[in-house]
This record gives C-alpha cells, sequence and structure tokens, in this order.
C-alpha cells in the first residue's frame, strides 16, 4: 500500500491540493464543514452554506464509517495503480453523514457493504496526505 | 389536432465511418457526419442557424472540438450555439435545448454534431486510465477521489455492486443485456464485434473492476454523428421521413460519485416521466428503446429508472430476453456501445438508430410497426441523464 510509485500517485493529487490552502486533516483526524443552521455536513470546505446562507463551522471526525459500495480495481493503467492492482476502492459512510471514496487496505475479499471502517492519514512528501481505510 | 407549425422535427442523420477509421480526425469525423446528415436532410450547410456541440473528440487536429472552434472550423453561421458538455448524454440535453430553440424561433435549422478518434488514438483500455477530468476548475472528484485511482470502469462497478445488493441481481443478468447487444450487433455491418457471446462467454471474460468482467464493458472505437432538427413546417416541403421530438428532458444527482445521494436511482427517473409527460405518451406507449450502455449495468438502472419495470427488476427481465428484437421491450438494436460503437461518448448514436428505426430503415434489425422510440443517455458517472422521446406521429 505504501509502495514508494503508490504513495506518490496517491498524493501527488492530494486532499492537501484545496484551494487557499484549506486543511481537510488535522493530525489524524479529518475536518468536515457543517452548518450549524441547516446541518448540511460536507467533506470539503463550502464556507458560507449553498442551502440557507449561514456561516459554517468545522468538525472533527471520528474517523469511522461504514462500507456504502465497494469494488477491486483489478486492471489499471495508471501510474503507481496499476502497480496495485488489485486492490479494494470503496464509497464509505462516515458516522457523521458525508460519503467518501477511499482505498480499503488489506485482503478486497473480506470487504463487504455494511462493514465498519476506520480512516488513516497517510502522508507523502512535502506535508501531502490523503485518508486511507482499514477494516474495523 | 393541428401540428405547431414550429414543432421540432429531425429530418437528417449522418455518420462518418467506423468503427475503426485510423485515417480520420476527429475533425473529420465531425465534417463527414455533418455533411451525410444535410445530405439526408437535403439541406445546404448554409441552411443551419444553430450549432450544438459538445466537444468530447480526441484534440489531434490543429483546433479542439469544442462548440466556438468547430463552428469556425464548419464554417457555420449560427445565431444560436449551445456548447453543452455533460459526457455521453450531451448530445440528448442537445435534442432538449435544440427543440426550446425552434420552438421559440431562436433558430430554424439546428445542427448537432460529434465525432472522435479514440480508438485511433487511445486503443482499447479507455475504460481503464484516468477519469476524464472536470478540466481546470477544481472539482471534488478531482482532489477527493482522484488520489484513490479511480478507473471509469470502476466507478460504474461501484453502482452495480450496490444494486446488485441491494435487488438480488446476478452477474448472469447483466451478462444478459451484453448478449442481446451482441446479438443486435451481428444484424449491423458496421459493428465493430459481431460473433456470438453466450452469458458465460461473459461471465468468464477477466474481470476488469468487480462485480463488472471485460464484456460487461463498451467497446472502444472511432466515430462520429450528426443530426438536423428543424421546423414541422420546413419539414413538410422534405423528402424524408420526418420524425418528431415529442420530448426532451434531463436531470442530474451528482458530478463527483461520493455525491451521488442513492447509487441506485439517477435523474432518469425525473427526466423519462418529464419527456413522457411532454409527449403525451406512457411506457406501454413505447415501441424500442435506446439506452446509454457504457457498461451493462448502465442499461439495467436506465430501464428501470426511466419506468419501464419497478425497483429491482430489470435484471430478470434482460435475462428473460425481454430486450431482444423479438421482446417485450427491444433496446439497442445497432448492437449498443457494448458490441457496435462507442468513440468515448456515444448519446448521439443513440437517437439516431431511434430514427432509424422510426423511418421503417432499420433492415434486419427493424421493430415492427415502430411508432415510438425513447432514448435514455447518461453522462459522467450516471451523473446527468437525458431522456428522448421521438416519434412518427406528430402528437
Amino acid at each position: 500500500m505504501h509502495s514508494e510509485p503508490t504513495l506518490a500517485a496517491m498524493t501527488a493529487m492530494s486532499w492537501s491540493d484545496l484551494p487557499g490552502g484549506e486543511r481537510l486533516v488535522e493530525g489524524d483526524a479529518i475536518i468536515l464543514s457543517r452548518c450549524p443552521a441547516c446541518e448540511l455536513t460536507r467533506l470539503y470546505p463550502f464556507g458560507v452554506c449553498p442551502n440557507c446562507g449561514s456561516p459554517t463551522d468545522r468538525l472533527a471526525a471520528r474517523g469511522r464509517g461504514e462500507i456504502y459500495s465497494h469494488t477491486v480495481i483489478r486492471r489499471s493503467r495508471r501510474p503507481g495503480f496499476a502497480e496495485l492492482t488489485p486492490y479494494a476502492m470503496a464509497l464509505v459512510d462516515l458516522e457523521e453523514g458525508p460519503r467518501v471514496l477511499g482505498i480499503v487496505m488489506g485482503d478486497p475479499a473480506g470487504i463487504s457493504i455494511g462493514g465498519s471502517v476506520d480512516a488513516h492519514v497517510v502522508r507523502g512528501p512535502d506535508d501531502r496526505y490523503v485518508v486511507i481505510w482499514s477494516m474495523g | 389536432v393541428p401540428t405547431d407549425p414550429r414543432a421540432p422535427v429531425i429530418v437528417g442523420i449522418g455518420r462518418s465511418p467506423g468503427p475503426i477509421a485510423p485515417d480520420l480526425s476527429t475533425l473529420d469525423h465531425h465534417r463527414i457526419s455533418l455533411f451525410e446528415a444535410l445530405a439526408d436532410a437535403g439541406l445546404p450547410k448554409a441552411s443551419i442557424d444553430g450549432y450544438f456541440c459538445g466537444g468530447g473528440g480526441v484534440a489531434t487536429g490543429f483546433v479542439s472540438d469544442d462548440a466556438p472552434a468547430m463552428a469556425e472550423y464548419l464554417g457555420i453561421q449560427h445565431r444560436y450555439l449551445d456548447g453543452t458538455s455533460l459526457g455521453g448524454a450531451s448530445y440528448i440535453f442537445h435534442l432538449q435545448h435544440a427543440s426550446a430553440a425552434i420552438r421559440t424561433g431562436m433558430c430554424d435549422v439546428a445542427a448537432i454534431t460529434y465525432g472522435s478518434d479514440r480508438y485511433s488514438v487511445s486503443g482499447r483500455a479507455l475504460g481503464t486510465g484516468a477519469v476524464a477530468g472536470a478540466g481546470a476548475a477544481v472539482a471534488v472528484s478531482d482532489i477527493l477521489e482522484a488520489p484513490y485511482g479511480p478507473t471509469v470502469v470502476s466507478l460504474y462497478a461501484l453502482i452495480a455492486q450496490r444494486y446488485m445488493h441491494e435487488y438480488g441481481v446476478t452477474s448472469e443478468m447483466l451478462a444478459a443485456v451484453a448478449v442481446t447487444a451482441r446479438k443486435h450487433a451481428a444484424l449491423n455491418p458496421a459493428a465493430m464485434y459481431r460473433d456470438p457471446i453466450s452469458v458465460e462467454d461473459v461471465i468468464g471474460s477477466p474481470m476488469i473492476a468487480d462485480p463488472l468482467h471485460r464484456l460487461d464493458c463498451c467497446v472502444v472505437s472511432d466515430g462520429g454523428g450528426a443530426v438536423i432538427v428543424t421546423t414541422a413546417e420546413r419539414a413538410r416541403d422534405l423528402d424524408c421521413v420526418p420524425v418528431h421530438v415529442l420530448g426532451a428532458a434531463g436531470g442530474q444527482t451528482h458530478w463527483s460519485i461520493s455525491q451521488m445521494p442513492d447509487l441506485t436511482r439517477s435523474a432518469a427517473v425525473e427526466a423519462g416521466s418529464r419527456a413522457l409527460e411532454q409527449a403525451g405518451r406512457t411506457i406501454p406507449d413505447i415501441d424500442v428503446l435506446q439506452l446509454y450502455d457504457s457498461f451493462t449495468i448502465t442499461v439495467l438502472r436506465l430501464f428501470e429508472d426511466l419506468g419501464f419495470c419497478g425497483p429491482g427488476e430489470a435484471g430478470a427481465i434482460a435475462a428473460a430476453g425481454e430486450l431482444r428484437l423479438e421482446g417485450r421491450f427491444p433496446c439497442n438494436t445497432d448492437g449498443g456501445g457494448l458490441s457496435a460503437t462507442h468513440p468515448g461518448r456515444r448519446g448521439i448514436f443513440l437517437i439516431m438508430e431511434a430514427v432509424r428505426q422510426l423511418r421503417g430503415a432499420a433492415g434486419a434489425a427493424q421493430v415492427a410497426d415502430c411508432r415510438t422510440a425513447m432514448v435514455g443517455g447518461s453522462g459522467g458517472i450516471m451523473s446527468c441523464i437525458a431522456a428522448a422521446v421521438l416519434g412518427r406521429d406528430a402528437a
């Protein structure tokens, strides 16, 4: 999972690339944005709520989620990921609400819809980071 | 009821050589398709005053194929230009927009063009490379999804996995869609693959992204298409079988896969019901369907969301052979993207095959007494859906 080409590929297009230098991770915690008025919660910062116009808060997620759907990528032409195949990719529903895409570490055969997963922050060069998941 | 003189009518369709045309560029595919469609309609290029182009070809020439560049290249003096680019569904959105523009007098002759030399440039492996990006703008998928190496196949696989989980749909049921497409492709000399395949062949083909096998995935080809739409009044003077655009509507649920609220419900629910309502038709009126088939799962999801069956029922209907020419819902009668043609975006070919059927010009693949067709297109990862109802009858 942490092989150099894979880590380089993952962090080359990374959660650390948000405009304005906003951070999605503090330490090992995923930071969500949440509207205190209408409760719209998203992974990516959205400043003023597009639903109701209220300023948003930031909320540290517990880093736990449930598999909503999953696949095993067996063929990839993408540098860094071709070497990783076969690997499991899943949509994970965070306890706090937002759904995120991610790689799930370990044997893909052990992954099923409804299964619990835990978040891990993976860091590459230059403090670039992404979040990946392990079966809980 | 007298026909609205400005009701939109398809009077020309044209296509460029395919499915493999190594000597043709993306621009050639647009140009050849346009002139074929104009010849089909019996209209001169100078009559075009509305132009609809979503790009999406491979930029191998001296210009890209986005709308203003293509209007310049083709020499179209438009007074209505639409560059809506919503993936493979773009062309059915164009049909909606062209219909509105024609009805309101903003143009009289609308041309929709598409072209791509995808196979000759990229080869077979479109669905396992990077997902076509949202461009220079930063989208959720660029920062929050791209780091995991998603391929187009893998994103549709997520939809398939959830759908199979919720409804007990099987790989055999998905495979039936590919088998049906191949049966129809055998009747189409321009189809990329024509040899029969079985359910076992599909399930035995290499897994690309679970649960989608290689034969659950569309072909990658070259090709182009064009459609000419004008007013009912003008169509009366032309030597063609008019095909009426009775309804056309679109909808959207998300753009990035993580933002799709429910993987088993697409905007085809709304697009389909709106198109049918405009047309004054119901599901039993539909004689033939042309549904986007980037993957086998795409057909089942569209069929269901457009209202042809209840939740989870599409798989069993496909497995029973009901999507075949002789079935209750003849679907993708040219062999579809799964076997015939898919140069990266397939929407325009759906419209053209529906027109061919409604004209009674589909040869061995002709559906008997075909009066009304439904077309359903998916753009992105079932993100933007457009549906159209086309008919032989004016109202």
